[in-house]
């Protein structure tokens, strides 16, 4: 596996990205670039899948923090799927789990858009 | 924590003070731990909070200039697994404080995570001056029964 690709797809009018490989200071610029691109693009519905990640530092945890601000400005919110046990914990210990709401799966996550926008909530966990 | 004892182990890495030598030392990391008894998910643990320091010595003690060594050694025990992450860069008089997350995010920043997650995710963290000019990062994790249990728990902090 190479140490870092990150995949986008559609799923209506979520987007999904998906890394694959690990996310350290060395990586972490690839995964910024998309994240910044689908900002300025207008993308505000983002997840996060982790189905394929190995780990995450804290880079690429700032990556994310760096552009919350934004999406939520739009209108729009990053959620998280799919962690394995070592990210989920680590996302937990860093209070992350207080900032974007995370979901067992993808499909999940996508979802929570839909019943957000049904049900009225804001984009905010 | 003492260094490696009789039946305790030792291993010594002389690296590049770079980014792209992270991989490295996080596999390192990973296998060290995992060899000296911890559970595969707190030697990823043990190996990404390795990683935040050794991305602290190349941001900001070395400035990401190149040219500039990085000696890692790690020494278990009975007692746990202590690192050591040695180097001649700058140094900081005081690590941080603790962190507000909701701060940094209003704020739009995208570092300021890498000290408290050593700290959340290891029992000791210390930056100390060894000898003149030159720092070190020390990080020990204690050995916790059963071995599976031995993960930290999540952040108190509100």
């Amino acid at each position: 596996m190479p140490d870092l690709e990150v995949a986008t797809r559609r799923r209506g009018a979520v987007v999904v990205v998906e890394p694959r490989g690990f996310i350290n200071a060395h990586t972490v610029h690839r995964f910024e670039e998309v994240l910044n691109r689908l900002a300025a693009d207008g993308d505000a519905r983002i997840v996060i899948s982790g189905r394929s990640l190995s780990y995450v530092a804290s880079a690429g945890f700032g990556a994310i923090m760096g552009i919350l601000e934004e999406v939520r400005a739009s209108g729009g919110d990053i959620r998280i799927s799919d962690l394995n046990a070592t990210v989920a914990h680590i996302f937990e210990v860093l209070g992350f789990d207080r900032l974007c709401q995370t979901f067992p799966t993808e499909a999940e996550a996508v979802e929570s858009f839909s019943t957000a926008e049904a049900g009225g909530k804001s984009g905010d966990p | 924590m003492s260094g490696a004892g009789p039946s305790g182990a030792s291993l010594r890495l002389e690296i590049p003070a770079t980014c792209e030598s992270l991989e490295l030392v996080h596999e390192a990391t990973v296998r060290v731990a995992t060899t000296a008894g911890f559970a595969s998910d707190a030697a990823g643990e043990i190996a990404v909070a390795v990683g935040e320091a050794m991305t602290n010595v190349v941001v900001h003690a070395y400035r990401r200039e190149e040219g500039h060594d990085i000696v890692v050694r790690y020494a278990a025990d009975a007692s746990g697994l202590r690192i050591e992450l040695e180097h001649s860069g700058e140094y900081p008089d005081r690590l941080p404080a603790g962190i507000d997350l909701a701060k940094l995010v209003a704020e739009r920043r995208r570092g300021g995570l890498g000290v408290h997650l050593m700290r959340r995710l290891m029992d000791r963290v210390a930056h100390e001056e060894v000898a003149p000019g030159v720092g070190c990062w020390i990080l020990e994790r204690r050995r916790r029964e059963p071995k599976d249990a031995d993960r930290k728990g999540p952040d108190p902090s509100p």
